[in-house]
């Protein structure tokens, strides 16, 4: 023991105060180890004080590591662990009948209190573990006081709460009165608490006409809406689903009697005035309803498995626990109660992750179906017992995974819910046998969670004692799913649901977004179901609007060859007119004249020739002035649709390429003037028309401004061509009177030339 | 913990109780413990280096439950490497891998060739009358699967480090390696020497959570 007391002192943020509380609990533990040596045949191994100290004194280093998140705030010093380690192992394992599988008895932190701050995490964690040793000793005080122990002992240091486990002055004789829980089980069908606002998607909205919209918050992140009208109580409802990255909200709205709908973001705002968004888009892809649903119903479950554990008199230790393997004629009882024994083997519902092939978890299970819910039960005696396994691994790996686990109890005696380590029980129901005067069979239930778990119904009934019966088995069962969907709400579950969420919502806005500009091309930036302004989309008003926008749908476009928008011209056809439409854009007359008069000069040569009608303004909405610039490639593509794409390209900057374009040259400025215009494809809606037309308006305007320019450019031109051709003629005139001066000198020549 | 795009992430996936938490625990930290603690998620973080640059190695432990499917589909499609860990001494454990790696089939598709996946038997300590699983076995199922396999105990501090190593080295898009100073994946002999000192002061960088 002294060794002990010496090594602890150098044990790094220890005080003297823990070391000491440390070192009494252990003498206490040790002492009540002696007393059950002959009950636990595992602590045999270690049978010399020697080394029973030094396992303690490791037992406690372990401890003090076995916090998992302290474990990633404060690394330990390499020393510490390691030099425990080799001299650990090797006795130990020698010296175990059960080839190392040992467990340290008291080193667990079932942390009902939430990851301690890291400065103190090693403090905090050697807390922990003195208060798993507290709350273990308070058991068996307890126990040790006489009367009838109390269902539940919350440990010392809390973390619980307990719905009628303290009670231990419940006089057993008297008749029960009819337990109020029941008269509400029998008016409605079940308490099963639900989320029902996951499944409003697909009850109102799926299969029926709505609207979906997407949008961005800068600060609560992406918004997936949906709206649809609803008539109820003689009016027009819009019935709204707002989508955040924290929840989904459900509002009713009366529809305003002018009949005319506030924006999409007013609507939300009645639901949730915290969002802000600014740029609604309406979600058009076919198979959005079932992304939706999908989304909504992914926090659903159905399937619910719960632990089963028996637990006799006197055990205070999870070990003993799991490892009980008689159990008596009233928990078969009780176990027919919860549900049907299965053959495993013969199984074809939800299975819970126990074997139903092989056998390798038992041969038999409880389950239920529960309405329209599957209960599969992990019931510890019936999973397989491995000699010699002091955690009893093949039990707890199902049990110590399930969220909500049953204690049924030979007979009264204390639990205390930090028992058993797990960061994944977080509630308990605790049902003991009473007896009764008449013989009938009773049970004492009592309810514990941790403190970060919301209470749960239904609620037990004063004195929470049932008969054996229907009434039971509805409660147990209604308020076990109850607690696991209570639970999902404590701190560990809701952080990482949250996440998950997140991320879900985030990527379906995305996919929504994607999958309607993909479907509408250029006209989703400009989508006509659009109530809000778009910056970046909108339509022209003054004529100067997004330039930049419209190149890049034009961009978008042209790169993207397969998307139309539905104003497009029918002569569009094929890449490389757009790639041309593209080279126009970019190739900008003002700033490259040199190539380009050259060009232009041999563009108005093959103009002619050229059957480019490249109708301009014309149809879409973002025909390009930039008319002049083209230069007829030898191939001549003859389609109008390089307008089209082609923008306005008044803004560019050019890029000094010199493209071989198709050409426009004049006939395009002629059909800009007649202001041609072609509409082919089969209009959408009125609305989109409207706007269409609005939009055509304007870019005619535009164009007609540019084509002012561009016409001053070619009468520039045209005076060039004038002035070099003149030039050109008197050069040739030079000539031949160059060569005709050459000649006179023979006079001969010249009388028979004359 | 907010994800950088240049974190390099790794998901361990498996049936309850097979040392998952062990292992990595055991590669983190270098500790090991012997009490069984269910995990719900546990997320660690050590600086590597990626391409001659520094980058976050990021090792989610998941749960052995199939508590949360949701959110275990998350993890495979944000993940870049995967280890699926079965316990030798449980022949179950390594059935229950097999709708584990269907799920990463189906959710990676086409890109699984490209992302590296071991299959860790792991418990491979145990005596031979409790192995259930002979090495022979593991290895086939891996070649099944097209991964690749290797047998650890986190307990003896068996090949865990050249788990994590090794698949790194698996990674093609990027130069991933354990060694910060970018001298390359070929440090394994100095790791593996002293099985555990050395792994320790080597690995031990700042351990963001």
């Amino acid at each position: 023991m002294k060794s002990k007391v010496v090594k602890m002192k150098y044990l790094p943020t220890g005080g003297q105060k823990e070391s000491y509380t440390l070192l009494t609990a252990r003498r206490r533990y040790m002492k009540k180890l002696m007393r059950q040596h002959v009950a636990a045949p595992w602590s045999s191994s270690t049978t010399t004080g020697s080394a029973r100290a030094q396992h303690e004194l490791f037992e406690l280093l372990e401890r003090v590591q076995c916090s998992r998140l302290d474990d990633q705030r404060a690394v330990l010093p390499p020393y510490f662990s390691q030099v425990s380690r080799p001299t650990d192992r090797r006795p130990v394992s020698v010296g175990a009948a059960s080839s190392g599988r040992h467990s340290y008895l008291q080193d667990r932190v079932p942390e009902p209190h939430g990851p301690p701050s890291s400065p103190g995490a090693v403090a905090a964690q050697r807390r922990n573990a003195a208060a798993c040793q507290a709350s273990r000793l308070l058991l068996e005080e307890t126990l040790a006081r006489p009367g009838t122990p109390p269902t539940i002992v919350q440990p010392p240091n809390g973390g619980y709460w307990v719905e009628g486990g303290e009670d231990s002055s419940v006089d057993e004789e008297s008749e029960p009165r009819p337990q109020p829980g029941t008269p509400r089980q029998s008016s409605r069908r079940h308490n099963i608490d639900t989320d029902d606002t996951a499944k409003f998607y697909r009850k109102f909205f799926f299969g029926k006409e709505h609207i979906n919209l997407v949008g961005f918050d800068s600060n609560l992140g992406p918004v997936v809406m949906s709206l649809k009208n609803d008539h109820m109580a003689g009016q027009d409802h819009t019935r709204i689903l707002l989508r955040l990255r924290s929840t989904t909200m459900h509002g009713l709205i009366p529809t305003p009697n002018s009949g005319i709908m506030p924006s999409p973001l007013r609507m939300a705002k009645m639901v949730n005035d915290q969002v802000n968004v600014d740029n609604f888009m309406a979600v058009m892809c076919l198979n959005a309803s079932s992304l939706i649903a999908a989304f909504d119903e992914h926090v659903l479950v159905n399937t619910f498995k719960f632990g089963v554990l028996y637990q006799k008199y006197g055990q205070t230790t999870e070990e003993e626990l799991f490892g009980n393997n008689e159990t008596s004629p009233a928990f078969n009882e009780f176990l027919e109660i919860l549900g049907q024994r299965i053959i495993l083997r013969d199984h074809k519902g939800y299975r819970g992750g126990l074997d139903i092939m092989n056998g390798h978890t038992g041969t038999e299970a409880v389950y239920e179906r529960f309405y329209e819910r599957e209960i599969m039960f992990h019931v510890a005696p019936l999973l397989p017992h491995t000699a010699g396994d002091a955690q009893q691994l093949q039990r707890k790996r199902h049990v110590g995974n399930d969220i909500v686990a049953i204690v049924f109890q030979e007979k009264a005696t204390p639990f205390t819910p930090d028992m058993i380590a797990s960061h994944f029980l977080h509630a308990f129901i605790v049902v003991t046998p009473v007896e009764t005067a008449d013989g009938e069979t009773r049970y004492k239930v009592a309810v514990t969670g941790r403190h970060d778990v919301p209470f749960f119904g239904p609620t037990l009934p004063q004195p929470p004692i049932f008969k054996k019966g229907r009434e039971l088995k509805e409660f147990l069962l209604t308020k076990l799913i109850n607690a696991e969907n209570a639970c999902y709400k404590a701190f560990k579950f809701a952080e990482l649901e949250q996440r998950t969420r997140a991320s879900l919502l985030q990527g379906l806005a995305e996919k929504l977004k994607e999958k309607t500009v993909e479907f509408l091309g250029r006209g989703a930036t400009n989508e006509p179901g659009a109530v809000s302004p778009q910056p970046e989309g909108t339509p022209k008003q003054e004529g100067t609007g997004g330039p930049g926008s419209k190149f890049f749908d034009t961009v978008r476009k042209v790169l993207n060859p397969k998307v139309r928008s539905p104003s497009v011209d029918t002569n569009l056809s094929g890449d490389s007119s757009k790639n041309n439409a593209l080279n126009k854009k970019i190739n900008n007359l003002h700033d490259t004249p040199t190539p380009n008069s050259g060009r232009s000069k041999s563009s108005i040569a093959s103009s002619s020739a050229s059957a480019v009608s490249v109708r301009s303004a014309g149809g879409s909405g973002e025909s390009s002035p930039d008319v002049t610039s083209r230069v007829a490639p030898p191939r001549a593509p003859l389609h109008d649709h390089s307008d089209d794409s082609s923008l306005n390209s008044v803004d560019l900057d050019p890029l000094g390429a010199v493209y071989v374009d198709s050409d426009t040259g004049l006939e395009s400025m002629s059909s800009a003037e007649a202001g041609a215009r072609e509409q082919h494809t089969t209009p959408r809606d009125a609305d989109q028309l409207r706007q269409e037309v609005c939009r055509l308006k304007n870019d005619k305007l535009d164009l007609l401004k540019q084509n002012i320019t561009w016409q001053n450019e070619i009468k520039c031109l045209r005076e060039r061509v004038i002035t070099l051709q003149t030039e050109l003629t008197a050069a040739l005139k030079d000539r031949r009177h160059r060569e005709q001066t050459t000649i006179i000198p023979n006079p001969s020549t010249h009388d028979s030339t004359a | 913990m907010p994800e950088q795009s240049n974190d390099y992430r790794v998901v361990v996936f498996g049936a309850g109780g097979v040392g998952k938490s062990s292992l990595v625990l055991r590669f983190v930290k270098g500790t090991f413990r012997e009490s069984y603690i269910p995990t719900i998620e546990d997320t660690y973080r050590q600086v590597i280096s990626s391409n001659k640059t520094i980058c976050t190695l990021q090792i989610t432990d998941t749960t052995g439950s199939h508590q949360f499917p949701a959110m275990q589909r998350l993890s495979i499609s944000k993940g870049h490497a995967f280890i699926l860990v079965y316990s030798v001494s449980s022949r179950q454990s390594l059935e229950e891998l097999k709708p584990i790696w269907q799920t990463i089939k189906e959710i990676k598709g086409a890109e699984l060739s490209n992302i590296p996946v071991m299959l860790a038997g792991n418990k491979c300590d145990e005596s031979p009358e409790i192995r259930e699983v002979s090495a022979a076995e593991g290895q086939a199922q891996a070649q099944t699967w097209g991964v690749s396999f290797m047998e650890t105990s986190a307990k003896t501090n068996h090949n865990v480090t050249q788990l994590f190593q090794e698949l790194l080295n698996m990674e093609k898009n990027r130069n991933v390696s354990l060694q910060v100073d970018g001298k390359g994946k070929k440090k394994k002999d100095k790791v593996v020497k002293d099985g555990g000192e050395a792994s320790a002061s080597g690995r031990e960088k700042c351990l963001v959570m």
